[in-house]
């Protein structure tokens, strides 16, 4: 029981660190490999297709721990993810809304939605793996 | 009769016991937490300390923006609460009825709050760009 706390504090730590490891690849956006595409539009297209894999990948983990729980845990992971969806949609649309109007906002757009998916199936993860205990 | 002696005695103690408790709940040390009380107590302070810097990194980024994107920061932001909080009670919910589970609430309030946080301060040097 005593090594929990060490566990969660060393997974929280991971977390911090990778939602800032995210939020770095955005401000370096110049070098991301979708970005190396010949035009805007293959550029976005590549950044969108990013976005579909990592969605696809977190709704396998979704599916996954939905499954582990019981009813009542699992109307509240529900309630947790519609809320999370919210978040999503409405965080990446301020993050690209100062591109609003130019060519790259589907772009960053995708980016944020990619790198907030990916969180948040990190976040999952862990909960699985808790579960698995 | 002895019962009821026993039970009298048993409820002066406990009462005794969270009394002093309550008395010294402003002093745990939180450099070195020694019981499942203190260590929920220590990480609710350290989750508060994390919304405070939070509170002032959003009002930072706030007034960078102009009325309709700090309208739409805002929006984000109820979303975000909303989605920590379910979040939350949702991590802890596999600790339901231990003694741990406000650890583990907080630590969640914690983590998540830290991530948000990290996630603005991103968004303002986009800003000062």
């Amino acid at each position: 029981m005593k090594t929990r706390p060490i566990i969660i504090c060393a997974l929280s730590m991971l977390l911090v660190m990778t939602a800032a490891a995210g939020a770095k690849t955005q401000k370096e956006r110049r070098i991301q490999p979708c970005e190396e595409r010949g035009s805007q539009a293959e550029a976005s297209g590549c950044a969108h297709q990013e976005y579909v894999a990592a969605d696809a990948e977190l709704n396998k983990v979704y599916g996954r721990l939905a499954a582990a729980l019981d009813a009542e845990d699992r109307a509240l992971l529900k309630a947790s993810e519609l809320n999370w969806i919210k978040y999503r949609d409405s965080n990446c649309e301020f993050e690209s809304s100062q591109y609003k109007g130019g060519t790259m906002r589907p772009m960053i757009e995708s980016f944020c939605l990619t790198r907030v998916t990916k969180a948040r199936a990190a976040e999952l993860r862990e909960q699985l793996e808790l579960r698995a205990q | 009769m002895k019962r009821l002696f026993a039970a009298t005695l048993l409820c002066t103690a406990l009462l005794g016991a969270s009394a002093s408790a309550q008395k010294t709940a402003p002093q745990v040390s939180c450099r070195d937490p020694q019981s499942q009380y203190e260590m929920n107590v220590c990480a609710d302070r350290a989750y508060k300390a994390a919304d405070a810097v939070l509170n002032g990194v959003y009002n930072q980024l706030a007034a960078k923006l102009e009325e309709k994107e700090r309208a739409k920061l805002k929006a984000t932001e109820v979303s975000w609460l909303k989605y920590r909080d379910d979040n939350c009670d949702y991590e802890s919910s596999l600790y339901e009825g231990g003694s741990m589970r406000p650890l583990i609430y907080s630590s969640c309030m914690e983590r998540m709050t830290k991530a948000r946080t990290a996630e603005l301060r991103e968004q303002i040097k986009e800003q000062e760009q």
